[in-house]
C-alpha cells in the first residue's frame, strides 16, 4: 500500500506544487535586499575613510601637545618690574662675550631648555651707552663710605629699576668683594644670583667663593652655587671642607653639597 | 648695741658709694659712634653727650707693686676713661674698644639720639646681648653669638648676625632700607600696621610667619628656579600668598592674609634642594624698603 502511494506521490509531484506566492512578495524580498547591500558597502569604505582621518587627528594632537608644553610660561605677569631689557637675540651676546665656547653653551641652552621670560633678562643686555648717564649717580651711591644703608639702598635700587648690564655686574661684584658691610654685601650678592644663568655672571660668582673669607657671604655663595655643578666648585668646597679654619657652618654646609651630588 | 648699729650703718653706707656707677662723659652731639665690645645696652636720649655709664665697677685694689707703671694689654688700648673701655676719637667718629678681651662689664651708653651707632663684635668666647633703643640715626650692627635687640629705633639699619636672634620692635613710621638678617637664629619683628614699604621675608630652612593683619601684596617675579610655580592672587584688599618654593616643598595655599608655607623636608642625609620660602611684596602700597632674612630659622612679623 505505501510503496502505491509512494510511487503515486513521486510520479505526480510537480502537481502538488500548485501554490505560489504572490509577485509583492517578490518584490518586497528583493527591495529588503537591495537595503541589505548597500549598507554593507557603506560600512567597509567607512571603515578605510576613518582609518586616515584617525592617524591624521592623532598626529595633529601630538603636535599640539608638544606645542603646549614647549611653550613655556609665558603668561606669569610681572606687576611691577618693567621690562626695560630688549630681547635680543643671543647673538648679540656673541659680540660682547670674548670666549665663544660660553657663546654656543647660551645659545644651547635656549634652545634646549625652557624659555622663561627670566633666562632673556639673564641672556640679552642692554646698550651700555644709553644707560650709563642714568646709573653713574646709583654707582656713586654705592661707593658711598659713610653709610652702609646707602650702599644698599643703591643696590635695591639697582634692583628695582630691573637694569642690568655687564658693566653694573662689575660693580656688584666688587661690592661682593670689598664692602665692609655684611647686609650690603648679602644684598648685592642676591641681586647677582637672579642672574647666575649667565655665563659670565656665574664665573664671577665662582671667582668670589675663593676669594672671600666671610662666613657669611662664603654660605650665601655655597647656597647659590650648589645647583651649579660646576667642577670648579666642586675643587673649592673640598678646600672649604678640608681646611681647619673654615668656619663650622661652612664647612658643614660644604659637605652636604658634596654629599648630595654623591662626591664625596 | 648702739655703737654696734653706727658701725653697721656706717659699712653699709660705704659699700653703696662703692657700688655706685661710675661714668664717663664726652661732649659730643654728632658723629658715628663704633663699638668693638662684649655686650653693650644703647639708649638714645635727648642730651648732647655721651655717657658712659658701668655698673660692676671692679674693686680697686691697689697694687703696691703696679705703682708709678701702667697697665698695658694685649689689645693694645689703654684705659683712657676709668671703666674699663678706651674711646678715641677720630674726626666725625668715636671709636670704643675693649681693654681686657674678656670684659664682662655691662655698660651702659646714653646716646644723643641723631647719632649714628656701630657695632661690632665677632668674638667667639666673650659676647652679651646687645640691646640698642630710641635712636634716631643710622645702626648697624654685626655680631657673631651676640643676641640683638632693638627696640623703638628709626631706621635705616643694617643688623646682621650668624648664631645671634634678632629681636627688633618699631612702634613709628621708620626710614629704610631696613635689612635684618640672621643666619642660624631667628628674626623676630614688630612693625606698625600702616607702614608703608617694599618688604622681602625669606628663609632657607625655616617658616616665615606674618600676622593675619597684614596685607603684602605680592609681587609676580619669574619663577626662580623652582620646580613649583608661585601662585597668588590678588584682591583690593586682601591677598592669598604662597612663596614659591622648590624641592619637596608642600604649598600650602591659605586664602586670608596668613603667610604659612610649610616645607616638609627633614634634615637628613642629602635632603633634597630646597630654594627656601621667600616672598617679597609690598605693604600699603610700598615704600621703604624692608628685608628680613634668617638663613636656617625663622621669621616672625608681628603687628602694632
Amino acid at each position: 500500500m505505501n510503496d502505491q502511494l509512494k510511487k503515486f506521490i513521486d510520479n505526480n509531484r510537480d502537481d502538488f506544487d500548485d501554490l505560489e506566492p504572490s509577485p509583492e512578495i517578490f518584490f518586497r524580498v528583493k527591495e529588503e535586499l537591495k537595503e541589505k547591500n548597500p549598507e554593507q558597502k557603506h560600512t567597509v569604505s567607512k571603515i578605510v575613510f576613518s582609518q586616515k582621518w584617525l592617524v591624521a587627528a592623532s598626529v595633529i594632537i601630538l603636535l599640539f601637545t608638544g606645542y603646549l608644553v614647549f611653550k613655556g610660561d609665558e603668561n606669569i605677569k610681572i606687576i611691577s618690574e618693567p621690562q626695560t631689557v630688549s630681547n635680543k637675540k643671543p647673538e648679540t651676546n656673541v659680540e660682547r662675550n670674548n670666549q665663544s665656547e660660553t657663546a654656543d653653551q647660551t645659545i644651547d641652552q635656549l634652545a634646549v631648555s625652557k624659555k622663561t621670560v627670566e633666562k632673556y633678562k639673564a641672556k640679552a643686555f642692554v646698550n651700555n651707552e644709553k644707560k650709563l648717564d642714568d646709573m653713574s649717580a646709583i654707582y656713586e651711591q654705592l661707593t658711598d663710605s659713610s653709610s652702609s644703608s646707602k650702599r644698599l639702598a643703591a643696590i635695591l635700587k639697582i634692583q628695582q629699576t630691573g637694569k642690568i648690564s655687564y658693566d653694573i655686574i662689575d660693580k656688584l661684584a666688587k661690592t661682593l668683594d670689598a664692602d665692609n658691610n655684611n647686609n650690603v654685601r648679602l644684598a648685592a650678592l642676591s641681586l647677582m644670583g637672579t642672574y647666575s644663568e649667565d655665563s659670565y655672571i656665574s664665573s664671577k660668582l665662582i671667582n668670589a667663593i675663593h676669594t672671600q673669607k666671610d662666613p657669611i657671604v662664603q654660605l650665601g655663595l655655597i647656597e647659590l652655587l650648589r645647583k651649579a655643578d660646576n667642577p670648579k666648585l666642586d675643587d673649592r668646597l673640598y678646600a672649604l671642607a678640608n681646611d681647619p679654619n673654615t668656619f663650622t657652618a661652612v664647612k658643614d654646609q660644604a659637605y652636604i653639597v658634596l654629599l648630595n651630588q654623591n662626591k664625596l | 648695741m648702739k655703737k654696734r648699729i653706727v658701725i653697721l650703718f656706717a659699712l653699709i653706707i660705704s659699700s653703696l658709694m662703692v657700688n655706685a656707677q661710675k661714668e664717663y662723659r664726652m661732649n659730643k652731639s654728632t658723629g658715628h659712634l663704633k663699638l668693638n665690645l662684649n655686650g653693650i645696652v644703647v639708649e638714645g636720649y635727648d642730651g648732647k653727650e655721651i655717657i658712659f655709664s658701668s655698673k660692676n665697677t671692679p674693686a680697686e685694689e691697689v697694687d703696691q707693686r703696679a705703682k708709678g707703671l701702667v697697665a698695658i694689654a694685649g689689645s693694645g688700648f689703654t684705659d683712657n676713661t676709668g671703666i674699663g673701655i678706651n674711646v678715641k676719637e677720630n674726626g666725625q667718629d668715636i671709636i670704643v674698644n675693649n681693654i681686657y678681651s674678656n670684659n664682662s662689664d655691662r655698660l651702659t651708653i646714653k646716646v644723643p639720639k641723631g647719632m649714628k651707632v656701630s657695632f661690632n663684635n665677632n668674638s667667639m668666647q666673650y659676647y652679651d646681648d646687645v640691646t640698642i633703643k630710641n635712636i634716631n640715626g643710622e645702626i648697624e650692627v654685626s655680631t657673631r653669638y651676640n643676641k640683638i635687640r632693638l627696640e623703638n629705633n628709626l631706621g635705616p639699619m643694617n643688623i646682621n648676625s650668624i648664631n645671634g636672634s634678632v629681636d627688633a620692635i618699631f612702634t613709628s613710621e621708620i626710614k629704610g632700607p631696613i635689612s635684618i638678617i640672621s643666619i642660624y637664629d631667628y628674626v623676630d619683628v614688630k612693625l606698625l600696621t600702616t607702614t608703608k614699604g617694599d618688604i622681602e621675608l625669606a628663609t632657607n630652612y625655616g617658616k616665615l610667619y606674618a600676622a593675619k593683619e597684614f596685607a603684602i601684596a605680592v609681587e609676580k617675579t619669574e619663577a626662580e628656579k623652582t620646580i613649583n610655580k608661585p601662585i597668588a592672587t590678588t584682591t583690593t584688599t586682601t591677598t592669598t600668598i604662597t612663596g614659591s618654593t622648590g624641592g619637596t616643598a608642600n604649598n600650602n595655599k591659605s586664602l586670608g592674609n596668613q603667610t604659612n608655607n610649610n616645607l616638609s623636608q627633614t634634615l637628613t642625609f642629602g635632603y633634597s634642594y630646597n630654594d627656601g620660602e621667600k616672598i617679597k611684596g609690598k605693604l600699603n602700597g610700598g615704600g621703604i624698603n624692608m628685608i628680613f632674612k634668617s638663613i636656617n630659622n625663622n621669621v616672625y612679623l608681628r603687628h602694632q
